[in-house]
């Protein structure tokens, strides 16, 4: 009687033709299709290649800024940290390093992490590369809390998907030796994406809350600053209705890029104006890292064409 | 599709949600960190963080915590970045003079354009100690690595401000960019 009634219910409600099999294989579609892994390849090497740069480009600062005797001394910054998070300090002290060793301890880290980047740009022992340069990028982030800005979150966040996702199946050394024929889904691409839409999400939102992104101060504050100014901007104080359409437009884009950046139609438009606009930041605001590698995930996540055998770049 | 493939594929759908999932979560309790900026926004700002503070509220504490051991070894962060309004620069100056009475200004001094790129986020962190004996160390600390470097150095001042800048308009109608000091330390070389 009870299985009667069940069944008149569903039928009544049209749920009777739902094929849950059908379904799951929608869901199985959607996240584990197989995609080439060309993307992934650029992701890998976009990644290494900016966090060479990076590091190239902090040689002559180490003890400065990570240094035990910096501008800001380390047991000032330890204090400042949760006890779990990584720092330099702990892997001096777990190798009994002395302070006085602490110059040769910086270089050693420092070459290590440059060597390991090499590796992951060449795809050579890839996931353990990325392993270990996501701790040593955690140990250079914890110690340097004071002096971190997005751009080293977002390297020690590649370097994570770097670890777990399929990075080296091709345009790597490990390709070559292994010869690993393992799928590359389209879930890793999924969440990259995802990722993307909260980053730019989030970032639109927050501005939205304050009055300078509506007026275009906020454009000017940021061209402005002492420590970001690049070039002389002053003029565009002449040009209110220029720095407006520049403040909403940022709003516009960052907050609407979850909505515009999957449909096809737009898609190829919001990459490019999200493109332009790190290409401005990096050379407007002098953050060339944090553009690089926001340019480095968007094309990864939509500039390619992703089905197994497109080889064709989008942008 | 063999049982196995079915449940490797479950558990990485599963890994998938849960890392997206902090990442969302994470910048929602992000959000608190404008309550001290609430007095400057607009009522329906305010309206939207007492709602996402609401929110984060009822995210049950060991959750926060299981997501901020997750998001610093994961590299996760809030995005908010310049929000919601971009805050005037806070600068670092410091002044040296040697024994000559030979003064030079500077802020503090790295070798590279990507060091002076840091800058501002050490501003930054000065700036938001809230503890003053604390940022007194902080300075003592600048002060110690200052001398290191310049040891011609006598006498040393480091001068905390605001780099108020006008906006357009003012700034159009001659109003001019300035420094507002927010705090002065002096420190003299120690002779024993």
């Amino acid at each position: 009687m009870a299985t009667s009634n069940f069944l008149s219910s569903t039928r009544s409600m049209n749920l009777k033709n739902i094929d849950l099999n059908s379904y799951f294989g929608r869901l199985d579609t959607a996240f584990f299709s197989e995609t080439n892994a060309r993307h992934w390849a650029f992701f890998r090497i976009g990644t290494a290649l900016v966090a060479l740069s990076l590091m190239a480009s902090l040689k002559a600062d180490l003890l400065d800024l990570y240094g035990k005797y910096g501008y800001i001394q380390g047991d000032l910054i330890d204090i400042s940290l949760p006890d779990y998070q990584l720092r330099l300090s702990y892997l001096m002290h777990w190798l009994g390093i002395a302070d006085a060793q602490e110059v040769v301890f910086l270089n050693g880290v420092y070459w290590t992490y440059i060597g390991v980047l090499v590796c992951l740009l060449f795809g050579f022992l890839t996931r353990f590369a990325a392993a270990l340069g996501l701790f040593l990028q955690l140990l250079f982030l914890g110690s340097g809390i004071a002096y971190n800005y997005g751009g080293d979150w977002f390297i020690a966040n590649s370097m994570f998907y770097c670890l777990l996702f399929p990075v080296s199946r091709t345009l790597s050394i490990d390709s070559r030796l292994f010869r690993r024929q393992a799928p590359v889904f389209r879930i890793y691409t999924r969440v990259l994406q995802v990722h993307l839409c909260f980053v730019y999400l989030f970032a639109g939102f927050s501005k939205s809350l304050g009055t300078t992104w509506w007026n275009g101060e906020a454009i000017w504050r940021s061209v402005m600053a002492l420590d970001f100014r690049m070039f002389d901007v002053t003029f565009l104080a002449n040009y209110p209705a220029l720095l407006t359409a520049l403040g909403i437009s940022v709003l516009i884009l960052e907050f609407f890029y979850p909505l515009f950046i999957f449909p096809k139609k737009t898609q190829r438009f919001w990459l490019l104006a999200t493109v332009g606009m790190h290409i401005g930041i990096a050379v407007f605001m002098k953050l060339w890292f944090f553009a690089a590698i926001l340019i480095v995930w968007n094309i990864t996540a939509w500039g390619f064409h992703t089905e197994k055998n497109a080889v064709k770049v989008v942008v | 599709m063999k049982k196995r493939t079915k449940l490797l594929r479950l558990v990485v759908l599963l890994g998938c949600a849960f890392h997206l999932t902090s990442i969302f979560l994470t910048n929602i309790i992000a959000l608190n960190a404008f309550e001290a900026a609430k007095n400057g926004l607009p009522s329906r700002s305010v309206k939207l963080l007492d709602a996402a503070e609401k929110v984060s509220q009822s995210i049950p504490q060991s959750i926060q915590t299981t997501i901020g051991f997750y998001d610093t070894y994961t590299g996760i962060t809030g995005y908010s970045f310049f929000s919601p309004d971009p805050p005037f620069p806070y600068q670092i100056v410091v002044e040296r003079t040697d024994a000559n009475g030979g003064k030079a200004v500077n802020t503090m001094a790295f070798n590279t354009q990507e060091g002076y790129n840091r800058l501002t986020a050490a501003s930054n962190f000065i700036r938001d100690i809230k503890n003053d004996t604390l940022k007194d160390l902080v300075m003592r600390s600048v002060a110690a690595r200052t001398y290191e470097k310049f040891p011609e150095t006598n006498q040393l001042r480091i001068i905390t401000a605001y780099y108020i800048l006008p906006p357009p308009k003012a700034f159009r109608d001659g109003n001019k960019q300035f420094f507002e000091q927010h705090a002065l330390y002096e420190f003299e070389k120690y002779r024993p």
